[in-house]
């Protein structure tokens, strides 16, 4: 909420308004900050605790569903024998090349659209189509035509980011304000200036909101790629878990993936946060 | 009062075309404005005041008539014209400093010293690093002056800005807005619905009527600045307009 300052030219008032502001910032308690943390994690630590009881109790084999025990030992063994760091590094690779090809393209496309209704027109359309066809069905012919190796992989991933990351730029471009566009006319702002201050900033939050959507996808997309041809990483590693009925690692795997996906989101929106400071300031 | 006329309105009328008919929104207005002076608009809402300010903004660029801003006739919106728009209109994202030096040309310390220059002329010292959504409507609306008045413009308006200010700080405004025209003597138009609003700033202030809208009557507020409200001379004015309101409310009723 903004403050009110009705008497104008009073210095002590000005000024105590100024410390008032500073002030404001950084202000966390403690005591309710861990509440709201109890408030988060009570659901998982009861669904833990009904899983251990369930896979002591004998009702179940315990190929179907091994104790949390047994999982965090899979896990401890995974990672002392490398296999899960190495399975890891192959797949973040895979990850991060496809989605720096995936992004940047749709950032380009979908801010050309944002800003020009040819270029809309031209893309928006192709995209839409691409959008119909579901990523797993995109898989078989991408193979066939890549094979089994890297790259297709990389476009597999590609094509998994691009479109939530296009949608949403051109979504936020063009919700410009149109009141924003008189300003520039009346400052006479140049394009690249208006671009920088103007544009970007108001479409950021929504770019981000892509980008957060394209990087779900993209891991989502590698596990699929790697169940589906290869011999290495995360989704390979699934299969192999399957196949030889190890199921306390295939859920230490599934607890991985889910955890990295949960890693990269939170980084994604610390970065974003940084961009969006003054909201930061703003919002009380 | 200088003679020199800084803008010519000759016979200026602008019809807005939409789909299923054509919407006149204003008819033949003229007026002249002097160097210096400060003209205040009043009217009912839907009378086409905000849009001749827009005219001579240049943010409607296709009008009947002629609009001549030191003779060049206005074709499009420049920094000759400052705007205050009925929000402020600033960039949430940007710094009060930032958002007075958009788009202008300079060291970083030029730029700094400027806006430190022009927010003290607006009553703001060091607020430079201030969010606007830190700022009340009236503070906000400063920093939007003081951003307009930085590019030197030849004639400042202003449509209707203090709207969405509340009473006391909408007061305490207009004495901010008759104080800043006195020392930097810009040339300044006010669209208002207000009527106190008008004489207490206004050199002259223009009456409109709506549908067709045009110019009712112009009257010269001969009053010593800075204004009282509540003295015998404002009240005659502000029957006189009060009075000239009833009259073309009653024309149109008819």
């Amino acid at each position: 909420m903004a403050r009110e300052l009705t008497l104008t030219g009073n210095e002590n008032e000005r000024n105590s308004f100024l410390k008032k502001l500073s002030g404001d910032i950084g202000s966390n308690k403690f005591g309710p900050r861990l509440l709201a943390l109890l408030n988060t994690i009570a659901v998982p630590i009861i669904l833990l605790a009904l899983w251990q009881i369930l896979a002591g109790s004998g009702l179940l084999l315990e190929v179907i569903l091994p104790s949390p025990v047994k999982v965090v030992k899979a896990f401890v063994e995974m990672v002392k024998d490398g296999s899960l760091g190495a399975d890891l590094v192959l797949s973040g690779k895979r990850v991060l090349i496809g989605y720096l090809w995936g992004a940047g393209i749709a950032l380009i496309l979908g801010m050309f659209s944002g800003l020009n209704k040819v270029a809309e027109r031209v893309f928006s359309p192709i995209i839409n189509v691409i959008r119909q066809i579901p990523l797993y069905a995109w898989m078989p012919i991408i193979i066939l035509w890549f094979g089994i190796g890297e790259v297709s992989k990389e476009i597999i991933i590609a094509r998994g980011v691009l479109i939530p990351i296009y949608l949403n730029t051109l979504q936020g471009i063009k919700g410009v304000q149109a009141d924003y566009f008189e300003l520039a006319e009346v400052l006479e702002l140049k394009k690249a200036v208006f671009l920088r201050k103007v544009v970007l900033p108001s479409a950021v939050s929504s770019i981000f909101t892509g980008l957060r959507l394209g990087a779900g996808n993209a891991w989502m997309a590698v596990v699929a790629a790697e169940m589906l041809g290869g011999l290495t990483g995360l989704g390979y590693a699934l299969m192999k878990s399957r196949e030889f009925l190890w199921s306390d690692k295939l859920i230490a795997l599934m607890v991985v993936i889910g955890v990295i996906g949960v890693v990269i989101d939170v980084i994604l929106r610390k970065i974003e946060e940084s961009t969006l400071r003054w909201k930061k300031k703003t919002a009380k | 009062m200088s003679q020199n006329t800084i803008l010519e309105i000759k016979n200026v009328s602008k019809v807005f075309h939409t789909k299923d008919k054509d919407v006149e929104a204003i008819r033949n207005v003229s007026l002249n404005v002097n160097e210096g002076e400060f003209i205040s608009i009043i009217g009912a809402s839907g009378c086409g005041k905000t849009t001749l300010l827009r005219l001579i903004a240049g943010l409607e660029k296709e009008y009947g008539g002629d609009i001549l801003l030191d003779g060049k006739r206005v074709e499009k919106a420049g920094l000759d014209r400052g705007v205050i728009f009925q929000e402020h209109r600033l960039l949430p994202w940007l710094s009060v400093e930032e958002n007075l030096t958009i788009g202008l040309e300079g060291t970083k310390k030029e730029l700094h010293n400027l806006a430190a220059e022009y927010l003290k002329k607006v009553d703001l010292e060091n607020f430079e690093k201030v969010y606007p959504g830190q700022l009340s409507g009236g503070m906000a609306q400063r920093v939007s002056i003081a951003r307009a008045l930085m590019r030197h413009p030849r004639i400042l308006l202003l449509d209707e800005p203090l709207g969405a200010l509340d009473a006391l700080t909408r007061m305490n405004m207009q004495t901010e807005i008759d104080r800043i025209r006195e020392e930097e003597k810009t040339t300044m138009i006010m669209v208002t619905h207000d009527i106190d609003e008008a004489i207490f700033l206004g050199d002259r202030v223009v009456v409109m009527k709506p549908r067709p809208s045009e110019v009712d009557e112009t009257i010269t507020i001969e009053l010593p600045r800075p204004r009282l409200r509540s003295s015998e001379d404002f009240a005659f004015y502000r029957n006189a307009i009060v009075n000239k309101f009833n009259h073309s409310i009653m024309e149109y009723a008819i």
